[in-house]
């Protein structure tokens, strides 16, 4: 940041300022101390052409040039013509100068092997010293793109590392077949190492353009000197016109085309290639017409796949739509329907079991009137007689209407008989523990409101006895409400209903019940009326319940008692019913409520 | 203008309501049978002690409805509600209307004998309050306007001299007004024409 804010005071300064330090910035690919000394002479020449300025080498590598340039810690930049290219997409570098060196910018293939051209490559292994390397990589590898695309896949490169002498060991050890490197390279290491490295030699080679040293590429444009966005335009132009005034080992001349350089960068799709063409022109130009109509083909062809493609998703979306609609529609209507079929069997069931109570209020309300009117004509007569002013005519009038009363009410019972008998009786085999287990969920609820426990005993083995499940339930759901009612004074923890099943062979082949509750139980007289129509021990009962269940159990061809337990308080009602047999299918059906 | 308890008997069955005819008459009652509310209300005379029994659950005018009807018509008599099974809430509201009480049927028969005449005496005490006071409301209308001023002073406990000062006459005029007002409202002395007037409604101005 402090370097970025530096540049830009640099950029607004003017030039007659005090020494003010520029960096340049130098690849460095082979050690800082190379890069140093390699461009020393460079520097010089700049610090004694420009006495206001003060020139600083930077020695970088191509990540850190590359950082050193977005935050605009450098003012000019020497790296290799891949390099440059690629700085110059993406940092906006232009180069003022071009090295002219002795060396060519170019690649040499090496080997110890009997190999001659790219093609020999194939399935050997070569040692590149990085596969970032300009001259010691690219170049080469651009070559093989041109001659043959598949070429590079069926090449193993073997990575060595900077020193790019590294290569040349590799190959001389056996760890490669071949090695790349910078064109007059091995010539300067045949030189430095006399003896070692003498059995290399260039393969592939291609005209070197009057240089001393044998390439295996096209020569490139060489190093050049570039100067960044912010470096101001007097400075550059100062310094361009020193670099080229140099003389030496390095010498400067004019900034050359970088054009070849983009060219290999776009062939290996590499730098600011990395996603194909970037300018197709070239392409364009030589194809265009083909182009033009491949592009209006594939725009066309696109344009109608595409709408194509959309009208049948749209279709497809529809249909899986209105498809998963009706799915759940039907789930939906089928479960409505099962709930609806559910409902209809609860309600028609608890219709069935009410009945009991639904008459309860009906034959109250029925029998209230007949009831009401002899209750006054038997009063009144009473009172009459008491007072000893009772006349024949009010004794025949009382008598009359009691006794047309009293068949009123009879109409009335006999009016809830026909409708007790209204259902078809439905007699089928049943398991008597199947039986208790359909009643037990009626009636659990009211024994849970009285604060009543079931126990209940029923062994599964037991044989089947012919019975209409909706009627039995009715008895067992009276049964239970009964014991439930006799407890409202028994203390909790007492309140208890036990229920077993027993098979049994008195008098013929059945099956008991036993109920047994803990409630205030029955006294002898109303026991010897257990179960007497219209006898009721309970406040505001009516004496139905028992009546209408007992003849339910013995339409059954059962029976039903009462008693006391053997120990404790309560009452215990046994119902007896016979096992499932072909004579008693006739009863069943032809028996009178 | 009897003095002779009526009981009415209101019920949409006849058996029932016969039967309880029968039950009453047995004490010697006045008993007289209505099919329905509407029935009742047409030939009620609202100055004869008595009591109603109406049921409660009828087509037509309901219980309460014909409780309501007899309030609007300011009609002293009380009345007893007769219910079926399980009417016991709407009972309860008829009690809350104005009923005297409720009875299930079917009626127990002392029961009922017990508040009929218990009913029969409340009405009785009703009836002859009323009577009282349609008297006393007569007397009081045949009163002159100076009668009038004058009765007012006596009962605000004013000596005749005070009231000849108030009125501004001579006290011998109001001794003539004095005896004349005693008079017209049957009053044989001071301490019962004030009992009068305050039985009146008067003094509480």
């Amino acid at each position: 940041m402090r370097a970025l804010l530096a540049a830009l005071c640099l950029s607004a300064i003017p030039v007659q300022a005090a020494a003010e330090e520029l960096r340049i910035g130098v690849l460095d690919y082979a050690g800082a101390d190379y890069a140093l000394s390699h461009w020393a002479y460079t520097v010089q020449g700049l610090n004694a052409a420009l006495p206001d300025h003060h020139f600083r080498l930077v020695a970088l590598d191509m990540p850190a040039l590359d950082a050193a340039l977005a935050e605009g810690a450098v003012d000019f930049v020497i790296t290799n013509p891949g390099h440059y290219a690629q700085l110059e997409y993406g940092h906006r570098i232009s180069r003022i100068a071009t090295t002219e060196d002795d060396a060519p910018v170019a690649g040499s293939l090496i080997t110890t092997q009997d190999l001659d051209s790219l093609d020999d490559l194939a399935g050997k292994r070569l040692a590149v010293v990085s596969t970032e390397a300009f001259g010691g990589f690219r170049l080469i590898w651009g070559e093989m793109m041109d001659s043959n695309p598949r070429l590079p896949s069926r090449i193993e490169l073997v990575e060595t590392g900077f020193p790019m002498q590294r290569v040349a060991d590799a190959v001389l050890d056996g760890q490669a077949d071949a090695g790349a490197m910078r064109a007059c390279m091995l010539e300067q290491l045949q030189a430095d190492h006399p003896g070692r490295y003498d059995a290399l030699r260039v393969f592939a080679q291609r005209d070197s353009g009057g240089s001393d040293c044998a390439v295996s590429t096209r020569i490139y444009p060489g190093w050049p000197f570039a100067k960044t966005e912010a470096t101001p335009p007097d400075t550059a132009k100062q310094v361009a016109l020193a670099l080229l005034a140099m003389g030496g080992d390095t010498r400067w001349t004019v900034p050359v085309d970088y054009q070849p350089v983009h060219d290999l960068l776009r062939r290996l799709r590499i730098g600011p290639y990395a996603r194909g063409p970037v300018s197709p022109g070239d392409v364009v130009e030589d194809y265009r017409d083909w182009l033009i109509a491949l592009a209006l083909a594939l725009l066309f062809w696109a344009i109608y796949s595409v709408r194509i493609e959309r009208r049948v998703r749209q279709r497809t979306r529809e249909l899986d739509d209105s498809n998963h609609r009706l799915r759940l529609e039907m789930a939906e209507r089928q479960r409505m329907e099962e709930a609806e079929r559910q409902h209809r069997r609860e309600i028609e069931h608890v219709a069935r079991l009410s009945i009991l109570g639904e008459m309860a209020s009906s034959i109250a309300h029925e029998l209230n009137q007949p009831l009401a009117a002899i209750s006054g004509f038997a009063q009144g007569s009473l009172i009459r007689l008491q007072g000893g002013t009772m006349t024949a005519p009010e004794m025949q009038t009382a008598a009359t209407r009691i006794a047309e009363q009293a068949e009123r009410a009879a109409t009335v019972i006999r009016r809830i008989r026909a409708f007790v008998r209204k259902r078809e009786v439905q007699m089928q085999p049943l398991r008597p523990a199947d039986l208790l287990r359909d009643s037990q969920a009626l009636f659990a609820p009211a024994a849970n409101r009285g604060g009543v426990s079931v126990t209940i005993d029923a062994p599964d083995n037991l044989p089947r006895v012919l019975a209409d499940p909706i009627q039995m339930q009715q008895v067992l759901l009276n049964l239970v409400q009964n014991a439930i009612d006799a407890m409202q004074t028994t203390p909790p923890e007492d309140r208890r209903i036990d229920i077993t099943l027993r098979s049994d062979t008195t008098p013929k082949p059945g099956v008991t019940l036993r109920l047994r509750d803990h409630g205030t139980g029955m006294d002898p007289a109303a026991l010897a009326r257990f179960a007497e129509a219209f006898h009721t021990t309970k406040p505001d009962g009516i004496g139905l319940g028992l009546a209408l269940s007992r003849s339910i159990v013995e339409a059954h061809g059962g029976t039903m008692q009462a008693g006391p337990p053997a120990t404790g308080s309560g009452l215990v009602v046994t119902i007896w019913l016979p096992v499932a047999g072909d004579d008693l299918e006739r009863k069943g059906a032809d028996h009178d409520g | 203008m009897t003095d002779e308890a009526v009981i009415h008997v209101v019920d949409d069955d006849q058996a029932a309501r016969e039967g309880l005819a029968f039950l009453l008459s047995a004490l010697g009652l006045d008993v007289r049978c209505h099919a329905g509310g509407a029935e009742l209300l047409a030939v009620l005379d609202p100055d004869r002690p008595g009591c109603i029994l109406a049921d409660l659950r009828m087509p037509g005018m309901s219980g309460l409805e014909l409780l309501d009807a007899l309030r609007d018509l300011d009609c002293p008599l009380p009345v007893i509600m007769i219910t079926g099974h399980g009417d016991v809430p709407a009972a309860v509201r008829a009690m809350q209307q104005g009923a005297l009480d409720f009875l299930e049927k079917p009626v127990n028969g002392m029961a009922l004998v017990n508040r009929v005449t218990e009913a029969i005496a409340i009405s009785r005490d009703t009836a002859a309050a009323r009577r009282m006071r349609a008297a006393l409301d007569d007397r009081l209308a045949s009163l002159t306007a100076r009668e009038a001023e004058v009765a007012r002073a006596v009962l605000a406990g004013r000596l005749n001299k005070q009231i000849a000062a108030d009125l501004g006459i001579s006290q011998k005029t109001v001794e003539i007004h004095r005896h004349n007002l005693m008079d017209k409202m049957g009053a044989g002395s001071a301490a019962e024409l004030v009992r009068r007037l305050v039985a009146a409604g008067w003094g509480q101005d």
